[in-house]
């Protein structure tokens, strides 16, 4: 064959190199797998373990992971410090190679992702020799989140600390708000680090942060309710807002100091005979206040001054002197809340540095600092007791009716954020606010002498008799007349 | 030659004989459309569509029973009147040749009238507690409209008459929901009463003919009309003992469509 020109015998020369060169470029690309034992797969269900080991899944007075995905770990999940139990699949069971699982945010199954200059991947257990098939491992939720947050990575195992140890930096260690989508990835390694036969990925979403309250809360009042005012929020992690209520709606009387009983009981208060203990209202005698006249028997006095209720056993004994009905003794109404701490964890206080980012800082360390996104404000995470909920409310809300409240009780009243994975944020600030009877329109309306009402198409209510239930047949009767006419036409 | 005259003379007759056929026919069918309503090049009219505004301020304190001198909504809502939407359909069932229409007719609206519930104690910090009465008025009349004034003479005005049974729904409610009074009585319910309407249509179509044309060929909408009505609706409860007086004497204005 003559070759016409130069030009056409280099292209030629440069497609016949590139040929040649394809198979080895996508062999680089994906190295063989080397022989050895595979994980093939999930046996079943993966469950979800308190420390105890027992269920976390179970539908019992606190269960995890209140309604959100088996394979999302929020705030809740890390605090507890729950485990994930694997059931895996395994092939080829070689007791020369050691079951390795590793989380991160690629493939951890390459060792370049596991080499410590540029991992993108940390070991979450220490590897594992497996010697059955299914083989179940257990993994701590804590270790797969332990460095999802941190720049680089550590390639030898280190444990989180455990619940136990009231070290929960993995789980506050989230600066910005919004989900992280990782991988536990499980593999079988030679002693050199190569992962051998199949690997098995575990995909998990992380989010253990919820969003700050942008802005302060205040609290309206009306007749057995408060109405509580919410800045908007521009955070699109949020996806509504809890309310929380010191005292719980229902809980007015529970006496918020234990009493003590030591004179009889060598300090434990016993209830009397009846299996209660009695709370006994001074109040209205003490001050005088006419608006205890109305106190029921046995329950504590409600006014807006101080009402000690002692309480005492079945003989009389003082058990411990508590407070008023709303757990607040304070004469101006509200006092600080022991339940309800603003910022979660503590009061924190936000500056802005030279560029304008925000810097968080708490107990005087500087926290973090965000560059763009939904940047923390400030407050740690914190599980507040389910039983102070007193209101939900959708992230549009701006007012959050509380119903239920007692008149004349002072609340404490935070807000707190919510978000997709069941986080609940850092609570906003506290104010305080007591329901007071009002003067609704039909309040004024019975008390002027009207008497209507009851209800529509109600036989028995009032202003309902027989005859205005026969006008509005005879009034359906003619519109149905005139219907059937026309059809007819 | 004569034969072809006689033709041609025969064949005039004949043309103006079917002249003459043709427009008695079309005088006949022109009186035809007029008992059907339909007005010669414009499509069939037989029903009315009217969207309606009105200042609605319930007559509740002048309720006999009421306290002499008590005035609850005033008291909770203030004097002003707030605004009433609603919707009535019309059927012009009978058309009367040189006079105009007679048909029944049914509406329904909606007001809410919202103020804040104030501390019995008058303190403060002030009550943020709402409370809302909300009326739905409904009725069923007969509508009486004389547009021989339009279709005879060309004067845009088409007024009417409306008589018949008036009903509305309410609900007092404030922030926690639905008002209970102090026995216990829930602020929900309904009252019956007579309505009636005088008023008055103009027929936007003399403004642009040609557009009124178009809009009737292409939508058979026949006429567009502005109207203003007094609108009396005396819900004091037919056989009622105990009704919420929610009617109101009042003026309304809207936009009707004529199809």
């Amino acid at each position: 064959m003559r070759v016409r020109s130069p030009l056409v015998f280099v292209i030629a020369l440069l497609a016949a190199w590139a040929l040649a060169l394809a198979p080895r470029v996508a062999r680089a690309q994906t190295p063989p797998v080397l022989s050895g034992p595979s994980v093939s797969g999930i046996a079943g269900v993966v469950s979800r373990l308190e420390p105890n080991g027992s269920s976390a899944d179970s539908t019992g007075a606190d269960p995890h992971p209140n309604g959100v995905l088996v394979n999302a770990i929020n705030f809740e999940d890390c605090e507890s410090d729950l485990i994930y139990s694997f059931p895996l699949l395994i092939s080829s069971l070689n007791s020369g190679y050691n079951l390795n699982i590793w989380a991160g945010t690629a493939d951890c199954s390459q060792l370049t992702n596991r080499q410590a200059a540029t991992a993108v991947c940390w070991p979450v257990k220490v590897p594992v020799q497996a010697n059955a098939n299914p083989y179940t491992v257990d993994v701590r939720m804590r270790d797969i989140v332990s460095q999802i947050f941190q720049a680089t990575h550590t390639v030898t195992y280190v444990a989180a600390p455990t619940k136990a140890s009231g070290n929960d930096a993995v789980c506050q260690a989230q600066s910005t708000t919004g989900a992280t989508n990782i991988q536990v990835y499980f593999f079988f390694a030679d002693a050199a680090g190569n992962a051998v036969g199949n690997n098995q990925p575990y995909p998990v979403t992380v989010d253990m942060r919820a969003g700050d309250v942008q802005g302060s809360i205040s609290v309206g009042v009306g007749e057995t309710l408060l109405i509580v005012n919410v800045p908007p929020t521009t955070d699109t992690d949020t996806q509504g807002w809890n309310v929380y209520c010191d005292p719980p709606p229902g809980k007015e009387s529970v006496v918020s100091t234990i009493p003590v009983d030591a004179a009889t009981n060598g300090g434990v208060c016993v209830p009397d005979s009846a299996g209660t203990v009695v709370t006994t209202s001074t109040d209205a005698e003490a001050d005088g206040d006419a608006s205890d006249a109305g106190d029921e028997s046995g329950v504590a006095a409600v006014d807006s001054g101080p009402a000690p209720v002692v309480l005492d056993d079945a003989g009389g004994n003082v058990c411990g002197v508590s407070v008023n009905d709303a757990g607040i003794p304070s004469p101006g109404g509200c006092s600080t809340s022991s339940v309800l701490v603003p910022g979660g964890g503590g009061l924190v206080t936000t500056t802005v540095d030279e560029a304008g980012n925000e810097i968080v800082e708490e107990g005087g360390a500087s926290v973090f600092s965000e560059e763009g996104g939904a940047a923390i404000q400030g407050g740690t995470m914190k599980i507040l007791p389910s039983g102070y909920l007193c209101g939900t409310g959708s992230v549009s809300s701006t007012q959050i009716n509380v119903l239920g409240l007692k008149n004349g009780v002072y609340y404490n009243v935070a807000v707190a954020a919510t978000d997709a994975l069941g986080n609940v944020g850092p609570l906003s600030n506290v104010p305080c606010g007591e329901p007071v009877p009002v003067n609704d329109f039909w309040k004024l309306y019975y008390e002027a002498g009207g008497r209507a009402g009851g209800a529509f198409c109600s036989a028995e209510g009032v202003g309902t008799p027989a005859g205005s239930g026969a006008v509005g047949a005879l009034m359906v009767a003619s519109m149905v007349a005139i219907a059937r006419r026309r059809r007819r036409k | 030659m004569r034969s072809a005259k006689s033709a041609w003379i025969g064949v005039g007759v004949i043309g103006l004989a079917m002249s003459a056929f043709a427009r008695e026919a079309r005088a006949d069918q022109s009186e035809m459309l007029e008992t059907r309503g339909q007005q010669k090049g414009r499509s069939a009219q037989n029903f009315e569509i009217e969207a309606r505004a009105a200042l609605y301020q319930p007559l509740i304190d002048s309720d006999p029973s009421l306290t002499p001198g008590a005035t609850p909504y005033k008291d909770s809502f203030g004097s002003s009147a707030r605004v009433e939407l609603a919707l009535e359909f019309d059927w012009q069932a009978l058309r009367i040749p040189h006079f105009g229409t007679i048909g029944p007719g049914v509406s329904i609206g909606y007001t809410s009238i919202s103020g804040n519930a104030p501390r019995v104690d008058g303190g403060l910090p002030k009550s943020e507690e709402t409370t809302t009465l909300e009326i739905l008025p409904l009725y069923a009349v007969g509508v009486m409209r004389v547009d021989a004034l339009m279709r005879d003479l060309r004067v845009p005005l088409v007024p009417y008459a409306k008589a018949g049974l008036g009903m509305a729904l309410w609900r007092a409610s404030n922030t926690a929901g639905t008002s209970v009074s102090p026995g216990g009585t829930v602020g929900r319910g309904h009252t019956f009463g007579p309505q009636f309407a005088l008023g008055v249509q103009f027929a936007l179509g003399v403004l642009d003919p040609h557009a009124a044309q178009q809009l009737d060929e292409s939508t058979g909408i026949n006429n567009t009309y502005l109207f203003g009505e007094l609108m009396l609706s005396e819900l004091t409860g037919i056989g009622q003992d105990h009704p919420l007086y929610v009617g109101t004497n009042t003026f309304a204005f809207g936009l009707a469509f004529e199809f």
